[in-house]
């Protein structure tokens, strides 16, 4: 059986960071892209010292890369309600593991209406805009204002 | 684009199974009703388009508040442990 040892590393050169290393097992897929980002379909999380984030460096396009939290870390109690299509096309049933992403750009303020919802069992990961629209919440907000 | 004038509880139908019905017209606003099958996203055009936005200015403006070497962030795995200094992290 294959371990993740022996599965070869790839270095690609990115604009931003300089260069990386990773191995198709760290790939996040978007089959639908995200929302201004269409076209994109592969992306690594990368993270930094002390940095905090976690971005999604596009491999498409080696230009892209989202900061995103987690927002797990960041807003504590944060577990929104995912409409049917996120369920089903995640394949989240069954109590699949999941991870709930925010995008977290230079405003200081979270994005709670559009997770990155990934299945971290299949690595593949869509993101969701929320109807019923939590408001943004800023570095200091309380835990209830993320909520559903 | 397509330009259809639909009455009250009026439909059209794109597609063969997402049907869009005039439920209410008041003043100026029209409510409608849509039934699309559950595999299919629906949202205000302007919501969609705020969160496109803030992806593509996300993306474009921030920067990494440390100067140091990214590394594959582990989401959920153990964490691989760092090469040898000097060796390549694969």
């Amino acid at each position: 059986m294959r371990s993740d040892d022996d599965e070869p590393g790839v270095t690609i050169a990115l604009p931003r960071f300089g260069s990386c290393c990773y191995r198709e097992s760290d790939v996040i897929r978007f089959p639908w892209g995200l929302p201004g980002f269409s076209a994109l379909r592969r992306f690594i999380p990368l993270e930094f010292d002390d940095d905090g984030r976690i971005w999604l460096q596009s491999l498409d396009d080696p230009a892209v890369a989202i900061p995103t939290a987690d927002a797990a870390r960041r807003v504590p109690g944060y577990a929104p309600q995912l409409p049917g299509y996120a369920e089903d096309s995640l394949d989240l049933g069954d109590g699949a593991e999941r991870l709930f992403l925010l995008v977290d750009g230079d405003s200081e303020a979270l994005e709670p209406a559009a997770p990155i919802v990934v299945n971290l069992r299949t690595r593949t990961a869509r993101q969701i805009v929320l109807e019923n629209r939590p408001r943004r919440v800023g570095p200091a907000a309380s835990v209830a204002a993320a909520g559903g | 684009m397509l330009v259809l004038s639909r009455k009250l509880n009026q439909a059209i139908i794109i597609g063969d199974d997402i049907r869009i019905v005039v439920v209410a017209v008041e003043r100026d606003t029209v409510k409608l009703g849509i039934e699309a099958p559950r595999a299919i996203p629906v949202h205000r055009s302007e919501v969609y388009e705020e969160i496109q936005r803030g992806n593509r200015d996300a993306a474009g403006t921030a920067e990494p508040r440390s100067g140091a070497k990214p590394r594959i962030a582990p989401l959920g795995r153990t964490p691989r442990p760092a090469p040898p200094e000097g060796q390549p992290d694969s």
